[in-house]
């Protein structure tokens, strides 16, 4: 995860007040850090190696670069800096339109998704009230460049890159900030049509239709959901669930959902997109698919072993007694499902709840808060790993659909997504077998 | 190396201690019955705790590392309900309570949950408003460990074993015979973690200290509790009704 800051107005650095900025950084990971072998990385002598480079830092850019790259080393999801500019964004977030409107960098957006499939970014889904779809882009176009920086060399360069994610999880996370900006401002697209011819587009970014979240010293999320009945054979219907993190204001709807979709044949947890939030959420949302309090997975840290359980939930939104869902449930991931995601998906595949389709998630599931350092940057840093019931780290490994099923450039083309697809022949294959 | 080494030095001398000192301080530490005696004439004395009804805390608490805010209001009765409401900027409205028999959370990300076990027993003794006598519901031994420093204050550490066996440590002043903290496994949906809590800024309320100040140390977060206002109330019955979820969940 990554975090642009603004250029920091009006502060003098401060090379005394750096260099315990430098050194509290380095000690919180030292203390906090779950694997005391800092996943092989000799932790005493990056601070060595580095402190003297701090030192000589004459801004806080040139400090942020050396945290980063001290952080950066030691090759897990879920270590970052954030920028003090960046972590105090929406900090009055009671007005949520003012917020968005007053501090609207990232905010607004095409309405479209990428994935990268076979060395292209390739729209994945574009949404019909958005910007996008009214400009004429459909799903299996070809993002050539934005804004006139080409896409074939942002992906060279990133695939250039050692890092611990993977190639598409990264590429997507990066077309998605370009794609996204300020509501209002122009977005230049450089694409290849359905019929392979260029097409280049000019589109007016909209103010993303999403809820601004602001946890703590973190930078606000943009929280959006999806649910929505899909009819299936003789009258029957499966309820999907799509959102895009886990953050509270969400669950109420997901509540709603499950609540509203309870007599269907099946449910579809869509996680293609979602990149984590709060662990504790996936505790209450799969407890909705559990009668009894399960296990889904262990938050190890340095020194005790936090439980990870479903809590079963025997009661409706109106308050009235009811039977948490017994029916099938898929669950869709792909490398950009993250984070909470994983848990999710992990925890309840192991524990034999739901069958998981698409492809192998991001691998970044390390468990992490934020600590606030002397100049006012906030150092995200992982404190636990996430282990399964069967034992098994999902950080850097993902979790493996039981179902692997990867879209192309056709099936976009021909408005399919098969991933879905996929999940509901399950669901009716597994009603037909109860029937 | 060099705290593997530090640890393995601190062992060494932890493992003499006793041999040279262990005579001396069962001789000058003091009874444990006397360290509660003390302790509860230094918040008003055992009338004081008796003669509470009920009160209404309001304040703030704060995650101060994660840059978490956000205020609380609780109401306790005698001799043991409780009720704490907190909202929790991006997360929402999170409750919790204790009826005299059912011990409850209603926590908006993991989904309204009844407290069983070890959570029941802690949320019963914390509810107590006469817990601070140490009586006879709740402990079943207390014994004076040792005199430490905690937190920076001198004090006698007491080792506490609940009615329900359950091991835990109290710190009390040796100069003014306050609780200033305890280490112990606090029970939490996600298993029981070890938790520092210390207690600051005792203020008279009607006739008893009360803190109005904890600050609670657990897996590395800190998490602070500052009352403004403690007061005694009227509270009515109605505040302590179990929510409707949690009805459901018991079938009441």
């Amino acid at each position: 995860m990554g975090f642009a800051a603004a250029p920091a107005a009006g502060r003098q650095f401060d090379p005394a007040l750096a260099m315990r900025t430098f050194d509290v950084a380095w000690q919180l990971v030292y203390d906090t850090h779950f694997d005391t072998t800092f996943n092989g990385v000799d932790w005493l002598a990056v601070r060595d190696e580095l402190r003297p480079r701090a030192e000589a830092a004459t801004s806080n850019r040139e400090l942020r670069a050396v945290i980063g790259e001290m952080i950066g080393r030691l090759g897990q999801s879920h270590f970052a800096l954030i920028p003090r500019e960046v972590s105090e964004r929406g900090d009055a977030l009671d007005d949520a339109e003012d917020a968005v409107g007053g501090d609207a960098a990232g905010v607004g957006d095409a309405g479209l998704d990428v994935r990268l499939l076979d060395g292209r970014v390739v729209v994945a889904s574009v949404e019909e009230a958005g910007p996008a779809w009214a400009a004429g882009i459909r799903p299996g176009w070809i993002v050539l460049s934005t804004n006139d920086r080409a896409i074939d060399s942002l992906v060279t360069r990133l695939n250039a890159m050692d890092q611990h994610m993977s190639l598409a999880t990264r590429v997507w996370s990066v077309v998605l900030g370009r794609l996204g900006g300020p509501p209002g401002s122009t977005l230049a697209l450089t694409m290849l049509d359905g019929a392979d011819d260029t097409v280049r587009l000019a589109l007016t970014r909209r103010r993303e239709p999403s809820t601004p979240v602001k946890f703590g010293n973190l930078p606000p999320f943009f929280a959006r959901y999806d649910g929505r009945a899909v009819p299936v054979a003789d009258g029957h219907a499966v309820g999907v669930i799509w959102f895009n993190f886990w953050m509270v204001p969400l669950i109420r709807q997901v509540d709603s959902a499950v609540n509203a979709y309870r007599q269907f044949d099946g449910m579809v947890v869509d996680l293609r997109g979602n990149r984590g939030g709060l662990g504790a959420m996936v505790m209450g949302v799969a407890g909705h698919f559990f009668d009894e309090r399960v296990l889904l997975g262990t938050f190890k840290t340095r020194t005790a072993s936090l439980q990870i359980a479903a809590n079963p939930r025997r009661v409706s939104p109106a308050g009235t007694r009811v039977q948490p869902f017994a029916g099938p449930v898929a669950v869709l991931v792909d490398e950009t499902s993250a984070s909470a995601s994983e848990v999710f998906a992990g925890g309840m595949q192991v524990a034999g709840r739901v069958r998981v389709f698409g492809s192998t998630s991001a691998g970044a599931v390390l468990p992490a808060t934020t600590d606030e350092l002397p100049n006012g940057d906030v150092l995200y840093h992982a404190f636990a790993e996430f282990v399964t019931p069967n034992g098994v780290a999902l950080e850097a490994r993902g979790v493996i659909p039981d179902e692997v099923v990867r879209p192309d450039r056709e099936t976009l083309l021909a408005g399919r997504d098969v991933v879905m697809e996929a999940a509901l022949r399950w669901i009716a294959a597994q009603r037909a077998a109860i029937n | 190396m060099r705290t593997k080494h530090k640890r393995l030095s601190w062992l060494a001398v932890a493992l003499m201690a006793p041999l040279a000192w262990g005579q001396a301080m069962a001789q000058t530490l003091p009874d444990a019955g006397e360290v509660i005696a003390k302790y509860v004439a230094a918040i008003g004395g055992r009338d004081a705790v008796m003669r509470q009804s009920a009160r209404r805390t309001t304040g703030t608490f704060a995650v101060p590392a994660q840059g978490i805010t956000g205020n609380f209001e609780a109401f306790a009765m005698a001799p043991n309900r409780a009720v704490l409401h907190a909202n929790v900027p991006g997360l929402g409205d999170v409750a919790g309570g204790y009826d005299g028999e059912v011990a409850w959370s209603l926590n908006p990300a993991m989904g309204p949950m009844v407290l069983e076990g070890r959570m029941l027993d802690q949320m019963r003794q914390q509810s107590d408003l006469y817990a601070p006598l140490h009586g006879e519901d709740f402990i079943k031994s207390m014994e004076t460990v040792e005199a430490v420093d905690f937190e920076g204050t001198p004090c006698y550490k007491v080792k506490i074993v609940t009615v329900w066996d359950e091991e835990y440590h109290e710190y009390f002043s040796r100069d003014s015979g306050l609780l200033i903290g305890s280490v112990r496994q606090s029970a939490t949906p996600m298993g029981e973690m070890e938790a520092t809590t210390v207690y600051a800024d005792y203020t008279e309320v009607a006739g008893l200290l009360i803190p109005y100040k904890s600050v609670q140390r657990m897996m590395g977060f800190e998490q602070v509790f500052t009352a403004e206002t403690i007061e005694p109330a009227t509270v009515p019955d109605s505040v302590f009704a179990l929510p409707r979820e949690i009805k459901a969940l018991i079938g009441k």
